[in-house]
């Protein structure tokens, strides 16, 4: 699977069954910003520009999510190919509370 | 006044609608604003792992220790929460007006028993309890509230360093006994589930939930 960066990096990463992305792409060097790491803060949101992410190990992840195009990676597994925009915790949390969903509203330090 | 740089500012002398304990750290700077909703985010999952934990530890029935440990961390949150939520309010901030948003933005998830689904577990009425409950996997939620607690509070003593000394004493406090926390409940889970040894070198509160460093008692140093 492809992870691009806001920066324009790239990096190709295998993200064996039952492994979620995050953890993987450490282990391949790409460090990515996390909070919780149980699928619940979207610190860790990307865009999901292709394919499809099993969320079921997430403990807060909404259809509304998938919908709108986003992912949670700290918990995330790959459910086809994929291509995923990473660094997008604000436009994960602005959707969010446009759609009057529950989101927890702090910085991260994280930047790309 | 001009050689006196600390009594110059924008704050006129009688203001009450500015706080210059807020300017000096815009001044060095803190995004307050982005501050106080971290801090919130923060301080809504001490709140909530301290509702959970109390339900966590009536669960671990024969092992008597976990509990008084689990027991420690709970009250141990809670002076958590009861530390830092007025530093909100004096930097001009507020905790949410209902207790429903506070718990649903809190930065750490809820600390759910195993085996309620989630907390979904439809129940018939209250006496409709949980009653199978693996200790290994009580220890594992806890292990885990932990770590998001201490990633939380790495964030906010970062952002706060050499800046905000005042939030930073706070948060490194609470840091401290977080990072305490998650060695207590690998030395246990380790044990546990795989029965290896894997020491946290600490132990020892004085009374429950002690909070050493929050409640700025003695710790233990004998
Ligand atoms: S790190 Fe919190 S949702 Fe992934
Ligand atoms: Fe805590
Ligand atoms: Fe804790």
């Amino acid at each position: 699977m492809e992870l691009r960066l806001p920066d324009g990096r790239r990096a190709h990463i295998q993200v064996p069954e039952g492994r979620h992305i995050l953890e993987c792409a450490r282990d391949a060097g790409v460090e990515l910003p996390s909070l919780c790491e149980q699928g619940w803060c979207c610190t860790c949101a990307v865009r999901v520009l292709s394919g499809r992410v099993d969320q079921s190990a997430s403990r807060r992840f909404y259809e509304a999510d998938r919908a709108a195009g986003f992912a949670l990676i700290c918990t995330g597994s790959p459910r086809s190919e994929l291509v995923l925009l990473t660094h997008q915790l604000e436009a994960m949390r602005a959707f969010r509370i446009g759609a009057n969903l529950p989101v927890p509203r702090g910085p991260t330090l994280a930047q790309p | 006044m001009a050689d006196k740089p600390h009594a110059s500012g924008r704050v006129k002398a009688g203001d009450v609608t500015q706080r210059v304990g807020v300017e000096q750290l815009e001044k060095r700077g803190i995004d307050v604003d982005q501050l106080i909703e971290k801090l919130v985010d923060a301080a809504g999952a001490e709140f909530t792992t301290y509702y959970y934990y109390t339900i966590l530890r009536m669960y671990l029935a024969g092992n008597e220790d976990y509990k008084e440990i689990c027991e420690d961390a709970r009250l141990e949150d809670r002076a958590h929460f009861e530390l830092i939520t007025p530093r909100i309010y004096e930097l001009g901030g507020t905790i949410p007006y209902d207790i429903r948003t506070f718990a649903d933005r809190a930065g750490c998830p809820d600390a759910y028993l195993p085996g309620s689904e989630n907390g979904k577990r439809p129940m018939k009425n209250s006496r409709d309890i949980v009653t199978h409950v693996k200790a290994d996997d009580i220890l594992e939620v806890l292990l885990e509230a932990e770590r998001c607690a201490i990633r939380t509070w790495s964030e906010i003593c970062d952002i706060t360093f050499g800046k905000d000394l005042r939030t930073f004493d706070m948060a490194s406090r609470i840091l401290q006994e977080e990072i305490e926390h998650e060695a207590w409940f690998i030395e246990l889970l380790s044990m546990e589930r795989e029965g290896v040894a894997r020491p946290s070198g600490h132990f020892r509160r004085g009374d429950p939930g002690d909070a050493p460093y929050s409640k700025n008692r003695g710790f233990y140093n004998p």
